[in-house]
């Protein structure tokens, strides 16, 4: 319980600027919805990217879900998500070791296992709560902008994407059981979900891109169609997978 | 209470720790010294299974680190050398978690030595001094209850008066049945409170033996000083004399009395010539040569 609270109380501010970055984000969209929403041919117009050009006309056809899922979702988990997952999900490891910390933390009667678990959870926990509440605000600040959102749906397309955090900060974690500097494992992780959502604005070469993972392809059938079991079963086997690493790589390690 | 037999530590080429056997007792106060780069951080880290050594055994009160090293470490305590700790924390947050990993420390005990040691527990940990955050990890360690303490150059960093406190300490510690380990460069504290030594070299072990023991066997020694260079074979010659140096400095060890020894030394163009049965120090610069401290 120590090490959870530690761990919370170390990246609190971290957490708490990720939450109002969401929230800046969530507000700022939905108040900007009306505009939007009586301007779609003249907007279109105005974007460079054929991506971005798609998602607009996805709004124009599909309503203020797909909206609200670029926003929350897409840009929410694929950009602030990434980057407070990468941030908090470096540290745990490598900061240790780069702050001189890491003997009296290992000294301790408590196992590798059991510091790296209770650490990834309270991480994971930081980056589940500012991001679901922020979902949750968005849902009950919809019919301001005369648009309803199913909150279940909401939910489940939070907890989808999710895991698409979840995996990207276990992945840091993984490295960050390697490294020594913090700054290097979160911007390693970084540069290569940066490297993903470039791609992703490339025309032909988007279907290689992980964001195709929490893109409209994905979270607009949610609504009123099945969950996306299979995405989220491969991003649990990532997730269980880089996990994996994170242990072997910091049980094996010598500080 | 320790047992190590044979530890051998290497880092990618290098050997840190060459076979090192020792062992502590219940209620002995035990000093680890050595120069910079001997590797005593290195066998506190194996002590604990923060590193683990390459070969050997270590034995903690039956427990072997290797196989069982939880079970070990619960009977550990540990003040590391580095004095970084959790900085956004409170020094009173700060000895809690510390504490609260072992099953019979005593918190009241940890705020007491605070007391003792004059330190503010309201005062974030970044806003100490070197010193205060040494006795911090010296607070945490003792009042964490488990029978051995390790040390890791418990000394540096605090003041005289504050060195003195600690051996006191340590002495209290030592008397209540709890072995302490420590490594450390200030090889007087070592001399006043320790009732064995250790001396480590590029990660072999020098010498290990009672405190007084070493120094009775150092009680023969003269360190000389000539004038001119001198070749070893131009230096009396006799089976009670054993003569470590070279060019214008020796050290002479001798058997049987000065006074049978001083007739040898007349001939030589000697400068200055020094008794250096003095302490540990003396001893340190016996087996270092001029390696410092």
């Amino acid at each position: 319980m120590m090490l959870f609270r530690q761990y919370l109380e170390e990246h609190r501010f971290l957490a708490i600027g990720y939450f109002f970055l969401l929230l800046i984000n969530i507000l700022a969209g939905t108040y900007y919805w009306p505009e939007l929403r009586d301007n779609f041919p003249e907007i279109i117009k105005l974007i460079p990217l054929e991506p971005l050009q798609d998602f607009v006309r996805a709004f124009e056809t599909n309503g203020y879900w797909a909206y609200f899922s670029v926003q929350q979702f897409f840009k929410g988990a694929g950009m602030f998500g990434i980057a407070a997952g990468g941030l908090i999900g470096s540290g745990l490891v490598a900061r240790e070791v780069d702050r001189r910390t890491a003997e009296l933390l290992l000294s301790r009667p408590v196992s590798r296992a059991r510091i790296l678990f209770t650490r990834w959870l309270a991480g994971a926990f930081l980056l589940f709560v500012p991001y679901v509440g922020v979902a949750m605000i968005g849902w009950a600040i919809a019919p301001q902008v005369d648009e309803d959102l199913d909150m279940m749906l909401v939910l489940r397309g939070s907890c989808y994407t999710f895991l698409f955090i979840l995996c990207a900060y276990t992945a840091t974690v993984a490295l960050s059981t390697r490294f020594s500097n913090q700054l290097k494992a979160g911007i390693l992780v970084l540069g290569l979900l940066l490297m993903q959502l470039a791609i992703y604005m490339i025309d032909k070469l988007w279907d290689y891109s992980l964001y195709n993972l929490i893109d409209l392809d994905v979270t607009l059938p949610m609504d009123g169609g099945p969950f996306p079991w299979m995405e989220a079963g491969w991003l649990s086997a990532f997730t269980l997978l880089f996990y994996g690493l994170a242990l072997w790589g910091f049980r094996s390690r010598d500080f | 209470m320790i047992r190590v037999d044979g530890m051998r530590k290497r880092y990618g080429e290098q050997e840190v720790l060459r076979g090192v056997s020792l062992e502590v007792s219940k209620g002995e106060l035990f000093g680890f010294v050595g120069p910079n780069g001997a590797g005593k951080t290195t066998f506190l880290k194996c002590l604990l299974g923060i590193a683990r050594a390459d070969s050997g055994s270590i034995v903690m009160d039956g427990k072997e680190v290797q196989r069982q090293p939880l079970a070990a470490r619960r009977l550990c305590a540990y003040a590391p050398s580095e004095t970084a700790m959790y900085d956004h924390l409170r020094v009173d947050a700060m000895l809690r978690f510390a504490l609260s990993f072992h099953a019979k420390a005593n918190l009241a005990h940890g705020r007491e030595l605070l007391d003792r040691f004059a330190l503010d527990r309201r005062k974030r940990v970044r806003a100490l001094s070197h010193g205060m955050k040494r006795k911090l990890l010296l607070a945490q360690a003792i009042a964490s209850g488990t029978p051995i303490l390790l040390l890791d150059e418990p000394m540096e960093g605090l003041d005289p008066e504050a060195r003195r406190g600690l051996e006191g300490l340590l002495q209290e510690e030592a008397a209540k049945g709890r072995a302490v380990f420590f490594s450390s460069h200030d090889l007087a504290s070592v001399e006043r409170v320790c009732h064995r030594v250790a001396f480590l070299r590029q990660g072999e072990l020098l010498e290990c033996d009672r405190v007084d023991t070493i120094l009775e066997r150092m009680a023969h020694v003269l360190r000389l000083h000539l004038r001119e260079p001198m070749e070893l074979t131009a230096l009396p010659q006799s089976p009670s004399l054993q003569w470590r140096g070279a060019g214008q400095h020796w050290q002479l060890r001798f058997e049987g009395e000065l006074a049978d020894v001083l007739p040898h030394l007349q001939k030589l163009p000697l400068v200055g010539l020094r008794d250096a049965s003095g302490g540990l120090e003396e001893v340190f610069e016996a087996l270092y040569g001029e390696v410092s401290a």
